[in-house]
C-alpha cells in the first residue's frame, strides 16, 4: 500500500516536471516568435524579381535587429532592385529609391501593406448586400468599390476581363491619374494587378505579351496601360512618417506618368528630370544636403503621423461628406491637443486586439453606414467611453448618473455631443443636370450638382478652388437624427438623383459612365440642336440651378441618355435606362418602382455618413441646459423636418418630421393587455363613481330647488 | 352662553388633522395643476400642449414641482397614519370612519329625501355616509397615486426588485393607474368634495372648519345630530 503511494507520488512528480518543461517550451517559442518575426520584404511574393546578389545583401541586411534605441539606425537609400543609392559618393545616384526596399529592409513591408489604407479594398470579398445594390462594384474600397463619392456617378474599375473598349470606363492604371492617386498611399492596387502581379514586372516579361499604350487584350489592369515605363507605386512610408513630405510635387510626379519617381521627388531628396508622358526616361539629382558625409540619408521620422498628414487626404472629402472642419475651433478634442492617432491608432498603440500589433497598419476605423472596407473591423477605433470611462490621456471621466438609462442605451453620445454642424455638407448630390458654377475642375466634375443642408445651391468644388478647407464659411445646421444598429446617431443622410440602369437577371442597378453624361451635357450646351429634350429641363424653384423633377424633365433627360449612349456605340443590350431619385427608380415621368432601402438612408444610393468629429464642448451638449433641450416644443430632435425628397414636383423639398422619421409614438402604446385593463379598470371606475357623485349632488340641489321654491315646506 | 346655544362653537377637527388637510391641500392643488403639462407631455407635437408645458415654466421644471409635491403628500400621508396610530383621537376618528350598515341605510333615506319620497334627511353621527366616503376615496387615492408615483420616479430601482417579464408590465400598470386615478381624484375633489364642503345648501358660500377646526352648535345639531346628542349626554 505504501509502496504504491510513493510510486504513484513519483509519478505526479514527473509528470508536473513534464509539464513545467512543455509550458517552458511553449512560452519561450512564443517570446521568441515575437522577437524574430518576419522581418524585410516578403521576397517569396509571386512578382518577385530576379534575386541579384545586392537583392541577397538587402535580404541578409533584414535580419538586423532593430535599434534597442527604437529609433531607425542610419541607413541608405536602396532601388527598387535593393541596391546602395549613395549620392554622396556618386554610386547609384541617377535612380529613384524604392521604400519597399529602403523600408522593407527592417520593417515588414508585407504586413504594412495589407492595411485598408494600402489595399482600398482590393482583393477583398464583396458584402453581399453591397454586391446586390451595385452592379458595377469589384472590390468594396475605393479601388473598384463606390469610389470616395457620396452618391453615383462616379468612375468604375472596369472588370479584369472586357469585350469591348468602349465599356471600359478607368483601369488601375487610370485609378492613379484619376485623382484617386494623389491619395492613395501606393501599395496594394497601385503596385499589384488583379492577380497579384506587379504591373511593371508583368508588362517587361515578354512571356505575357504585354505592351505599353496597348490594348493589351482589354485588360482592366493593362488597357492602354504604360507600367513598364511609369513603374508602380510602392507603398510610401514617408508620405505619411515625413512631416515634410510635399504631396504637390508627388503628385505632379504621378500627372507626369513618373510613378516609381513620386515617392524621391515627395520626399525631398531631389529633383526629377524628364516625363514618361511626354515619352522622356526621368533621371534623379539627389539632393546631397539631405545625406550625411556616408552616404545615410538624413531624415526626419515620426512614429505617429501628425493631423496635417491625415488631413491632406481627409480634409477635403471630410468637408463635403460632414462639413467637417477638423478644426480646434470646432471640435473639442483637437482643441485639447488631441491627434487623429490617439483614436484612430494602428500598431502597438491600438485599442481593440484585432488590430494591434507590431507593424500593423490597420487604424482604427469608425462603423459608416456606407462603407464596405473591411467592415470586420468596424469600430476598432478607440471609442468615447474608451477615455471618458477611463480617464486614458485625461480625458474628464463622466458617467451621466443623472440621466435615465434609456439616453444612454438608445442614443449615441455624439446625437448630443454635437447639437450642432458648424460647417455645411453636401445634403444633396445630382447628377443629372450640368453645373455652371465657376471653378469646377477637372470638367467632367461639372456633371455633379451639391445642395447643402439648407437645400441650397453649393458650388462645392469651386468654393475648393477658391478658397482651402481652413476658410470654411461659417453655416452651423443640426444633423439629421437617424437609427443605426438599434443606437439613434447624427447623420448626413444624402439624397441623389442619377441615370442608371436596370439589368436583366440582376437585382441591383448599374450606373452610366460619369464622363458620358458630362459630354452629352456639353455637346448639348455646345449645339442645343443635340438631345434637345435636355432643354426642357428648367429651373422650377426659381434658385437659379435646373432640376430634374417634373415628369416630361424625367422623360427628357431618359431619352437624351439613352439617345447619347446609343449614338456612341454604348452597349444597351439587356439593360433599361433609368432615372434613380433615392429610393425611387424611374423608367418614365410617370413609371418608377421603389428600390428598397434600409430606414437610416435616404437612398440605397447615396452615402449616410455619421458624424464623429467636431464634438462640441460638454456644455453645449443637448440636455446640458435642460431636458427641454429635448423635451419641448422648440426641441428638433422631434419637431425638425428633414427632407424625404429634395425636389417634390413643384421643385421644393418634401420633408417629413423628425419624429417620424425616428418612428416615435406620440402616445405611450397601450396594446399591452395589462396596461389596456388598468386602463379601462379605471376609466369605468372614474365614470360609474362620477356618476353617482354628480347625480347625488343634482338629487340634492334638486331637493334645495324644490324646496326653496314653495313646493315643500321646509323643515 | 350655554351648550345648547345656536352660536357656540364646537371643537370638529383636532389640529394635527387640520395639518394634516391642510397639508394634502397644498400638496394636491400643486399635483393637479402640474399633473396638466405633464399629460400634455404625452402629446408632444401638438401645440396648445407644448404651449402649456413653456407656461409652466418647462418639463424640467414642472416635473421636479411634481415630484416635490408628491413627496410632501408622501408626508401628510405618513403624518396621517402615525396620527391614526398614536393619536387617540385619530384612533377614535378611523375607527368611526369605517362603514357600518347604517351608512347604506342613511343613503338609501337621503335618496329617497332628495326624492321627496320621505319627509327628513337621514340623522348622521359623527360622520356621514359622504363624508366617509371622502375619507376614504382619499386614503385609496394616496395609498394608489403613492405607490404608482413611486413606482415611475424610481423605474431602475423598482425593476431591481422585479422578474424581467414583469417589469415591463408593472410599469404599464403603474403609469395607467397614475393617470387615470389622478382625472378620478381631481374630479371627485373638484365637484364632489367642494360641493360637499362649499357649495350646498347650508354650506355656501363656505366652510372655514378646515382651518380653525370648529363649526357652530347649529351646524352641529343640524348635521351630525346623533353625535350632538352624544355630545349633550356626555356634559
Amino acid at each position: 500500500m505504501k509502496k504504491t503511494r510513493r510510486k504513484g507520488a513519483g509519478l505526479a512528480a514527473l509528470f508536473s516536471l513534464a509539464l513545467i518543461v512543455v509550458l517552458f517550451l511553449v512560452i519561450h517559442q512564443a517570446a521568441l516568435g515575437e522577437k524574430t518575426e518576419p522581418v524585410g520584404p516578403d521576397l517569396a511574393a509571386p512578382d518577385k524579381p530576379p534575386v541579384s546578389a545586392p537583392t541577397q545583401a538587402v535580404a541578409a541586411s533584414g535580419s538586423i535587429k532593430p535599434s534597442p534605441a527604437g529609433v531607425c539606425t542610419p541607413f541608405k537609400l536602396r532601388d527598387e532592385q535593393g541596391q546602395v543609392i549613395d549620392p554622396v559618393h556618386g554610386v547609384n545616384d541617377k535612380v529613384p529609391y524604392s521604400p519597399k526596399q529602403t523600408c522593407g529592409a527592417c520593417h515588414n513591408y508585407q504586413l504594412i501593406t495589407e492595411g485598408y489604407h494600402f489595399t482600398q479594398g482590393k482583393g477583398e470579398a464583396l458584402p453581399k448586400d453591397f454586391a446586390a445594390r451595385y452592379n458595377w462594384v469589384l472590390f468594396p474600397g475605393n479601388y473598384g468599390g463606390n469610389w470616395c463619392s457620396p452618391a453615383p456617378l462616379y468612375r468604375q474599375l472596369a472588370p479584369k476581363k472586357n469585350t469591348k473598349a468602349r465599356m471600359i470606363d478607368m483601369t488601375s492604371f487610370d485609378f492613379v491619374t484619376a485623382t484617386c492617386g494623389a491619395c492613395h498611399p501606393g501599395g496594394g492596387p497601385m503596385e499589384y494587378d488583379r492577380d497579384g502581379l506587379r504591373y511593371d514586372a508583368r508588362m517587361r516579361d515578354p512571356a505575357a505579351g504585354l505592351t505599353p499604350g496597348g490594348d493589351n487584350g482589354l485588360d482592366g489592369d493593362y488597357f492602354k496601360a504604360r507600367w513598364s515605363e511609369t513603374g508602380v507605386i510602392e507603398a510610401d512610408c514617408l508620405l505619411c512618417h515625413l512631416p515634410e513630405y510635399d504631396y504637390k510635387k508627388r503628385n505632379g510626379q504621378l500627372a507626369d506618368l513618373n510613378f516609381k519617381w513620386a515617392a524621391t521627388v515627395g520626399a525631398g531628396f531631389g529633383r526629377v528630370a524628364g516625363k514618361v508622358a511626354g515619352g522622356e526616361k526621368p533621371e534623379v539629382t539627389y539632393n546631397r544636403d539631405c545625406f550625411d558625409a556616408d552616404g545615410n540619408v538624413k531624415l526626419h521620422l515620426a512614429p505617429e503621423p501628425r493631423n496635417e498628414t491625415c488631413l491632406h487626404c481627409h480634409a477635403k472629402p471630410g468637408w463635403k461628406k460632414r462639413g467637417a472642419a477638423f478644426s480646434p475651433r470646432t471640435d473639442v478634442h483637437l482643441k485639447a491637443g488631441l491627434r487623429c492617432v490617439d483614436c484612430h491608432a494602428a500598431g502597438r498603440k491600438a485599442a481593440d486586439p484585432r488590430i494591434r500589433g507590431k507593424e500593423v497598419h490597420q487604424f482604427g476605423k469608425g462603423d459608416d453606414p456606407s462603407g464596405w472596407v473591411r467592415d470586420d473591423l468596424d469600430n476598432t477605433v478607440r471609442q468615447c467611453a474608451d477615455c471618458h470611462l477611463t480617464g486614458y490621456l485625461n480625458a474628464p471621466i463622466t458617467k451621466h448618473e443623472e440621466l435615465a438609462p434609456v439616453h444612454l442605451e438608445k442614443i449615441s453620445c455624439q446625437a448630443c455631443h454635437i447639437p450642432w454642424r458648424p460647417v455645411k455638407s453636401a445634403q444633396v448630390q445630382v447628377s443629372d443636370v450640368f453645373n455652371t458654377g465657376p471653378l469646377i475642375s477637372p470638367p467632367p466634375k461639372r456633371i455633379w450638382t451639391f445642395y447643402d443642408p439648407f437645400l441650397k445651391y453649393w458650388n462645392h468644388y469651386g468654393e475648393l478652388a477658391r478658397f482651402t478647407t481652413r476658410d470654411q464659411p461659417t453655416d452651423p445646421y443640426r444633423p439629421v437624427l437617424t437609427w443605426y444598429k438599434d443606437k439613434l446617431f447624427p447623420v448626413n443622410r444624402v439624397h441623389s438623383a442619377w441615370p442608371g440602369f436596370v439589368e436583366e437577371g440582376k437585382p441591383g442597378l448599374n450606373q452610366a459612365f460619369m464622363k458620358d453624361v458630362f459630354l452629352m451635357w456639353q455637346k448639348h450646351r455646345q449645339d442645343p440642336g443635340q438631345y434637345p429634350e435636355l432643354a426642357k429641363i428648367k429651373d422650377d424653384n426659381d434658385d437659379g440651378v435646373p432640376e430634374v423633377n417634373r415628369p416630361e424633365e424625367i422623360d427628357a433627360f431618359i431619352q437624351s441618355v439613352k439617345a447619347y449612349l446609343t449614338d456612341t456605340g454604348f452597349d444597351l443590350g439587356g439593360k433599361t435606362v433609368v432615372w434613380v431619385m433615392n429610393d425611387r427608380a424611374y423608367t418614365s415621368g410617370t413609371r418608377w418602382r421603389p428600390l428598397p432601402k434600409h430606414d437610416f438612408e435616404a437612398s440605397p444610393y447615396a452615402s449616410v455618413y455619421k458624424y464623429s468629429h467636431d464634438v462640441a464642448p460638454a456644455k453645449a451638449a443637448l440636455g446640458a441646459k435642460s431636458c427641454a433641450d429635448c423635451h419641448s416644443k422648440e426641441a428638433p430632435w422631434f419637431t425638425a423636418q428633414i427632407v424625404a425628397y429634395p425636389f417634390g414636383e413643384d421643385g421644393q423639398p418634401v420633408t417629413v418630421s423628425q419624429a417620424e422619421h425616428l418612428k416615435y409614438q406620440t402616445v405611450p402604446a397601450d396594446a399591452e393587455p395589462w396596461t389596456y385593463w388598468t386602463k379601462v379598470f379605471f376609466i369605468s371606475l372614474t365614470v360609474v363613481v362620477m356618476l353617482g357623485l354628480i347625480g347625488h349632488m343634482l338629487l340634492e340641489a334638486w331637493r334645495y330647488y324644490r324646496q326653496s321654491s314653495g313646493g315643500e315646506k321646509s323643515e | 352662553m350655554s351648550k345648547g346655544s345656536p352660536a357656540v362653537l364646537v371643537w370638529r377637527f383636532h389640529l394635527h388633522f387640520r395639518i394634516q388637510h391642510l397639508l394634502m391641500i397644498i400638496s394636491v392643488t400643486l399635483l393637479v395643476l402640474t399633473a396638466i403639462p405633464l399629460w400634455c407631455s404625452r402629446y408632444p407635437f401638438s401645440g396648445w400642449p407644448a404651449d402649456l408645458i413653456d407656461l409652466f415654466g418647462g418639463l424640467e421644471t414642472v416635473r421636479l414641482v411634481h415630484q416635490g409635491a408628491g413627496f410632501l403628500l408622501i408626508f401628510a400621508f405618513a403624518y396621517h397614519i402615525l396620527y391614526v396610530l398614536v393619536h387617540p383621537t385619530g384612533r377614535r376618528d378611523f375607527l368611526l370612519m369605517f362603514p357600518t350598515k347604517k351608512d347604506f341605510a342613511d343613503l338609501y333615506q337621503n335618496l329617497s329625501y332628495f326624492l321627496g319620497k320621505s319627509e327628513s334627511p337621514p340623522r348622521f353621527g359623527r360622520f356621514s355616509y359622504f363624508e366617509k366616503f371622502d375619507y376614504w376615496a382619499a386614503f385609496w387615492g394616496c395609498f394608489i397615486m403613492i405607490g404608482t408615483g413611486v413606482i415611475l420616479l424610481y423605474p431602475q430601482a423598482v425593476a431591481a426588485f422585479l422578474p424581467p417579464s414583469l417589469t415591463n408590465i408593472v410599469f404599464g400598470i403603474a403609469r395607467e393607474a397614475h393617470y387615470h386615478e389622478a382625472i378620478l381624484a381631481a374630479l371627485a375633489l373638484f365637484t364632489w368634495h367642494v360641493f360637499n364642503v362649499h357649495l350646498k345648501p347650508g354650506k355656501f358660500p363656505g366652510s372655514m372648519v378646515w382651518w380653525h377646526g370648529r363649526i357652530t352648535w347649529e351646524e352641529q345639531e343640524r348635521e351630525h345630530p346623533l353625535e350632538s346628542e352624544e355630545l349633550k349626554s356626555i356634559s
